[in-house]
């Protein structure tokens, strides 16, 4: 049925015929807002009409508070020409029609003309046309109830400008009319609703008021509010129920306390169900009908409203609810009746929700519709068991006739659901059917169940149905189906800790695997539930039983063994390592004692119990020799030697979830204590950069849980490749704290970790996951070193100590072990007098005494060899070796300058060190000799100076100077010692100074004399001497020219004054003949002043240039002025000489000698160091020239200021 | 029969680790205890929907309320997770109209103060299971009869 509102036409029949068509199609076309009273929301609607004829009987009765039959608008149509046809016929015709309106106060009218826009109008006078005179007698106060509509049939802007007007009009009118109907009734519905306590009240009848107005709002599309109206009364039928519990039980309720003879599920394949609406109005529906009923209507409605998930959302509490409404009324339906109303029910609106919503509203529905296929799953398997239908029964006659009620109290409609295939019903009747069948339905609900489930992300509740399925599956005798759903759920309860849960379907999976006779995993299980403290003292002895027996069993049919986790049957608690030193050597004897947790609730004897060691081969460490140098620049060093932990993931204690409350997620188990070491960066300076503690396993044990989401991880039992077993034979472990002790020799070296313990039942091994936190001991590897190290700042030039240090590491060194050493050139090395050594253990402070061995030397062709004595293994032999560095002749060598020291290497080569280690020391000298020559006139003095450079004291004796390289034999050079014969002793920054006088006239033709100065030195205290040379060469020493520079008082005054300028007199003498020098007569010869500029100004020229005669005893005199600035005593100013060569530059003054051999600079300093300032300028040699005034002084009398001062004596 | 169960609070009550693993459960003795472990232990399946969807599509993540996570024909599961993740499941009975959201919430809020007394106790490890006896008496309460 349509309910559309109702609109009378009354006037013209024919011409609205020909309209009606238009009309209807145009109604609905725009929405129009809908303004509606009590402040509720305005909402678009489109309107639509059934326009029907008007006859009295449309008109309401007094009373009829109905809302669907009566009409909510009245037309009149006409087409009256002119005037004059209207005052004569459609003028009566319309009074008469609104005084049969008015009759029943209906205000909601209106009336339309049918106009021809050519009619001719006659403008002059106004109101004469139709429509002015029918607004002018009927609608003087409502001029909108008076419409003309313009040539409705023709195409015209003019036409299609009034069709619009009109129906605009039409649907505002409309709306006004839906108003004030819907307003009146729903006043007349609040009242009916306030009479509900009354006796007479009845809520079948409030309900089709109220329905009444849901299906208004439905009409026009306001399917939320006509959801309401539904919701409204649910609540209020609800609450009814509710109140029956208070005692309160209403009149109308007794005809749903009716037994129900029919359970038909719900019907949503139409939007209204009249069939049970019929029941409904005629009081005669049972609370499952008006359940079913109202629900597929408030289903039908969110259809609309295109929310299937809202429909599957509201379906269990549906359920649910009227499960317990029939409770709660009491009512009696046969066994397994309500099972079948649900489950047809549910089934209903999976398949309705399928049919009715696209793909992309599945995941919107889905969280709903799994619990639904859930339920239905469940209430199919309540059938099952109460008709037998399950495989593990057959159905009796008694439960055969159960099926047979049950069927028929669903059969009344069947005529309709023979349209629908795969029909609930049709579905439920299958299932109850036979056997077979309802396995098959209930295993395609279940996956259907677990499939959404899994879907949605529902893990826990598939893994339920899982478990439900595999006992359904036991029951078929599928064991193999069977386990895989139970060791899925197992492993997620073990996984998330639930002890009970685990427990339980451990024990199912126990009858599984025995079923199967899958005797490994039948057996680990049984290890598994016997340790279990969930389970009953009796359940726990059944399995230890179970165990031992097929341990035994499978012993005797010769299989292979079979290999089972250790945990959580026993547990290993601690484990120690003793061991008699830190690190155990080879040979010595290590204690392995575990402390193992039984769980089982009986003592166990085991055959066998092997402990798995693993053997890391360690490079042998470098300790010994770090241990030397300690801050190894830059780099991280562990400071302890800690046992190495490698990276592995954590098996221990999978399976110990299953024991019970405690057990926490497997993978949240931390061990009870944590590695950590010490570590520190040191610079490259050696200063600290940082230290701070590590735990190397910290990644592992930070780890985020829920990414490591492994099911299968710690599952499989690992049997470890030892390297070293240990076993013990027949032990028995007791029920709790167990002590085993394993012993073993040292045999090999490495890093042992103890991994993996091993129990040996008759043929069954139980494996322990690999032991954590990994206990290890170290059978220590190092290799010997040997060292060298200076006792102190070594010396040259004496024997000076320096130690070998030899460790043995774990060597034990035969006899006769050789080092040989080699050093570079002059230094020796030689062994002591007494030839003793320290043995000291390796790893122990000094104080400890040492032991005292006796090794023996050979020394050949230089090179020492030491023999070493046996020495055992970590120990440290200490022995001293004399080395004597020579101290080189510094002036032979070339290597004068400011060196004070020596480096020397020393390399040594032993069966006990791979390549030949050098080590560098650096020796100083005690003392350095210098040379000098000093000059007084013609005479020559050589001055040694011997400079101490070590707080050593040391003896020096007869000191020599010899003349080396005489050109032939016959000259002689006396040297005549001016300086005292007897030892002289030298220490740091104390000199020792020789000197000797050269005779001048000895010295004629020699150009340079080779001097060597020699000694015997001997450490102040010691006995040995050892002679020292120096070698020098004298270069250029002869007197060429006497310079004396005199500064005479200026005429007229007896002394010099300051300020006052004073002749200096300058007289160059030539001391030697010029033969064997220069075949020209003069040479040029350039002086300088040197004087001290803040006491002497120069004036004039401080410099000049003079020919000097080259023959012998010539004398030439220069003049020139100075000036003193102070008085007092100053030095007569200095006049340096210097040979001049002319440049050939014509630009150059200067006259520039040519083929004058050059003096090299360093042998005359010059004053200003700066070398020569004159182009062309050579100094002479140191000894050359001799300044006879050196060190002279002038009186100088202070200035005089001018300033008169007056003595007066009396 | 009805009456008689009606008056009961709670028939179980659970406490769940961050992790998921059951810190307390307590049932109502007469009742079968594997029944309710099974039931809480489904019921995670929807506070966890319930977790995630808060952070998606409210901004409102102090309501630490779930409410009702899923019926069943006898039973009502109720949740509430504290910020620390700890899930609180308190199941009452289908029959038992008395509860209403508001005393299901109070029985939660009762649970929580409970719980965070317990976590103040520096004696007990967060994580480790529940065996406090003023935890136990908070949780009886809620279990006994509402007189």
């Amino acid at each position: 049925m349509e309910n559309k509102p109702f609109i009378t036409c009354e006037g013209d029949q024919n011409l609205f015929s020909s309209l009606h068509g238009d009309l209807v199609q145009r109604l609905p076309l725009e929405p129009v807002e809908w303004r509606r009273s009590y402040g509720r929301p305005p909402r678009m609607v489109q309107v639509e009409a059934n326009f029907v004829p008007f006859t009295d009987e449309m008109l309401p009765k007094e009373g009829d508070m109905s809302l669907l039959r009566q009409p909510f608008f009245h037309m009149f149509w006409t087409d009256c020409p002119d005037v004059d046809v209207y005052k004569i016929q459609t003028k009566d015709e319309i009074t008469l029609w609104l005084q049969k309106l008015r009759i029943y106060n209906i205000q909601d009218w209106m009336i339309v003309l049918v106009a021809n826009s050519d009619a001719k109008k006659n403008k002059l006078l106004p109101r004469t046309t139709v429509i002015d005179k029918i607004k002018s007698d009927f609608c003087s106060k409502q001029a909108d109830r008076c419409l003309v509509i313009y040539d409705p049939l023709v195409d015209s802007p003019k036409s299609l400008e009034s069709w619009v007007a009109l129906v605009q009009r039409l649907k505002q009118l409309l709306l006004v009319s839906f108003n004030r109907n819907l307003g009146q009734f729903e006043d007349n519905m609040r009242a009916q609703r306030e009479r509900r306590t009354e006796v007479d009240w009845n809520f079948c009848r409030y309900f089709l008021v109220q329905e009444e107005l849901a299906f208004v709002f439905e009409m026009l599309k306001q399917y939320e509010d006509a959801l309401v109206q539904y919701d409204e009364l649910d609540a209020l039928f609800t609450q009814f129920v509710l109140n029956i519990q208070a005692g309160d039980i209403p009149e109308w309720l007794g005809s749903f306390s009716r037994p129900c003879t029919c359970w038909d599920g719900l019907y949503l394949w139409q939007p209204v169900n009249y069939d049970k609406r019929d029941l409904i109005q005629e009081n005669t529906a049972t609370l499952l009908d008006l359940r079913n009923y109202l629900f597929s209507r408030q289903c039908a409605l969110l259809f609309f409203l295109q929310r299937p998930w809202e429909v599957a959302q509201r379906t269990l509490p549906f359920v649910h609810n009227v499960i317990r409404e029939l409770e709660i009324l009491e009512l009696t339906l046969p066994a397994g009746a309500v099972a079948c109303w649900a489950f047809m029910s549910c089934l209903e609106v999976l398949q309705m929700i399928e049919r009715c919503s696209d793909s992309s509203q599945v995941e919107a529905y889905s969280p709903y519709t799994a619990s639904i296929w859930a339920y239905a799953r469940e209430k199919l398997h309540e059938l099952g068991v109460m008709c037998g239908l399950m495989p593990d029964m057959n159905p009796s006659s008694e439960q055969l006739h159960m099926v047979v009620d049950l069927l028929a109290g669903m059969g009344q409609k069947q005529e309709r659901a023979e349209s629908i295939p795969n029909s609930p019903d049709k579905k439920l009747r299958e299932a109850l059917s036979s056997k077979a069948a309802f396995q098959k339905h209930y295993l395609e609900l279940s996956e259907l169940a677990m499939g959404t489930y899994k879907h949605i992300g529902r893990i826990r509740s598939a893994r339920r149905i899982g478990k439900d399925l595999a006992a359904f599956y036991m029951m078929l005798g599928d064991a193999r189906k069977a386990e895989s759903f139970l060791s899925d759920a197992l492993k997620m309860y073990q996984r998330e800790g639930w002890g009970l849960l685990a427990t339980n379907t451990c024990k199912d999976l126990a009858f599984c695997q025995k079923e199967l006779n899958n005797m490994q995993k039948y057996a680990e299980s049984c290890s598994l539930l016997a340790s279990n403290d969930l389970l009953s003292p009796a359940d726990r002895t059944h399995f230890y039983n179970e165990l031992l027996t097929v341990c035994a069993k499978s012993s005797g049919d010769g299989d292979s063994s079979i290999l089972l986790h250790m945990e959580p049957m026993m547990t290993i608690t601690d484990v120690c390592i003793d061991t008699e030193k830190r690190h155990p050597i080879l040979g010595s004897t290590v204690h392995i004692t575990l402390l193992m947790q039984s769980s089982l609730s009986e003592d166990m004897l085991f055959d066998k119990v092997t402990l798995v060691l693993q053997r890391e081969p360690r490079e042998p460490s470098v300790t010994s020799q770090s241990e030397e140098k300690p801050s190894e620049p830059g780099t991280d060093k562990t400071l302890s030697e800690p046992p190495r932990f490698h990276k592995r993931s954590v098996s221990a204690g999978c399976m110990s979830s299953l024991r019970g409350w405690n057990g926490q997620a497997a993978s949240n188990q931390i061990p009870s204590y944590l590695n950590v070491q010490a570590e520190c960066q040191v610079k490259s300076d050696g200063s600290l950069n940082w230290s701070g503690i590590n735990c190397p396993s910290a990644s592992q044990f930070l780890r985020r849980q829920d990414s490591s989401h492994s099911l299968v991880k710690g599952q499989e039992v690992v049997k470890e490749e030892g390297d070293l077993n240990l076993e013990i034979r027949n032990i028995r472990l007791k029920p709790g704290d167990n002590k085993v002790c394993f012993t073993t020799m040292v045999e090999s070296r490495g890093l042992f970790t103890v991994r993996q313990l091993v129990l040996r039942l008759s043929s069954a091994e139980f494996a322990s996951s690999r032991i954590w936190p990994p206990a290890s001991y170290e059978v220590a590897s190092q290799n010997p070193t040997i060292t060298l190290t200076p006792l102190q700042d070594l010396l040259a030039g004496i024997p000076q100590q320096i130690q070998v240090t030899v460790c043995t590491g774990d060597h034990v060194l035969p006899q006769d072990t050789a080092i040989v050493f080699s050093t570079t050139p002059q230094l020796t090395l030689k062994a002591p007098q007494d030839r003793h050594g320290q043995v000291t253990k390796q790893d122990t402070a000094d104080d400890e005494s040492p032991g005292d061995v006796e090794y023996q030397t050979e020394d050949e062709g230089g090179v020492l060899m030491l023999k070493l004595p046996t020495v055992e293994a970590y120990h440290r032999l200490k022995l001293t070796v004399w080395a004597t560095a020579e101290i080189p002749d510094l002036g032979l060598s070339g290597e004068e300058g400011d060196r004070t020291d020596v480096e020397h290497k020393v390399s040594f080569k032993s069966p006990l060190v791979k390549d030949e280690p050098e080590t560098t020391f650096i020796f100083h000298y005690p003392f350095l000799a210098k040379n000098q020559l000093h000059t007084a006139g013609d005479s020559k003095f050589v001055h040694v100076e011997v400079v101490g450079l070590s707080t050593a004291k040391f003896d020096l004796q007869d000191p020599d100077l010899t003349i080396s390289d005489l050109q032939d034999s016959d000259t002689t050079v006396r040297l005549t010692p001016l300086h005292q014969d007897s030892p002289m002793v030298v220490y740091r920054d104390q000199t020792v100074s020789y000197l000797w006088q050269l005779h001048p006239e000895e010295l004629q033709g020699l150009p340079q004399l080779s001097c060597r100065f020699s000694l015997q030195y001997s450490l102040q205290g010691s006995q040995q001497k050892t002679p020292y040379n120096y070698s020098f060469t004298l270069n250029s020493f002869k007197t060429l020219y006497q310079v004396e520079t005199s500064v005479e008082t200026p005429t007229g005054s007896e002394k010099c004054q300051a300020g006052v300028l004073c002749p200096l007199r300058l007289l160059i003498t030539s001391t030697s003949s010029s033969g064997d020098r220069h075949q020209t007569d003069s040479v040029p010869l350039m002086y300088e002043v040197m004087a001290d500029n803040t006491m002497w100004a120069v004036c004039g020229k401080s410099s000049g240039v003079v020919s000097m005669p080259t023959t012998a005893m010539t004398t030439k005199e220069v003049l020139l002025e100075v000036m003193p600035l102070i008085g007092g005593y100053l030095p007569v100013p200095v006049v340096q000489l210097s040979q001049y060569q002319e440049l050939p530059s014509p630009d150059n003054k200067e006259l520039s000698p040519s083929n004058v051999e050059p003096f090299p600079d360093s042998v005359e300093p010059s004053l200003d160091d700066l070398g020569p300032s004159h182009p062309g300028q050579v100094y002479f040699g140191h000894g050359q020239v001799y300044s006879c005034s050196q060190a002279q002084q002038v009186h100088v009398l202070p200035a005089n200021n001018g300033g008169n001062l007056v003595i007066t004596f009396q | 029969m009805t009456g008689q169960r009606s008056s009961k609070m709670a028939v179980c009550v659970a406490v769940i680790s961050k992790e998921n693993y059951p810190l307390y459960i307590q049932t109502i003795p007469t009742e079968d205890d594997l029944k309710f472990h099974y039931t809480v232990h489904t019921s995670l399946d929807v506070v966890e929907e319930k977790i995630n969807n808060v952070g998606k599509t409210t901004n409102d993540l102090r309501e630490l309320y779930l409410g009702l996570l899923y019926p069943t024909e006898d039973y009502k599961v109720y949740g509430y997770v504290t910020n620390t993740k700890i899930k609180f499941v308190v199941v009452v009975e289908s029959s038992n109209t008395a509860l209403r959201d508001n005393e299901i919430r109070t029985m939660f809020r009762k649970l929580h103060n409970a719980y965070t007394d317990l976590v103040c106790n520096p004696f007990y490890t967060p994580g480790d299971r529940i065996t406090s006896r003023v935890f136990e008496k908070v949780v009886n309460a809620m279990m006994l009869q509402d007189s």
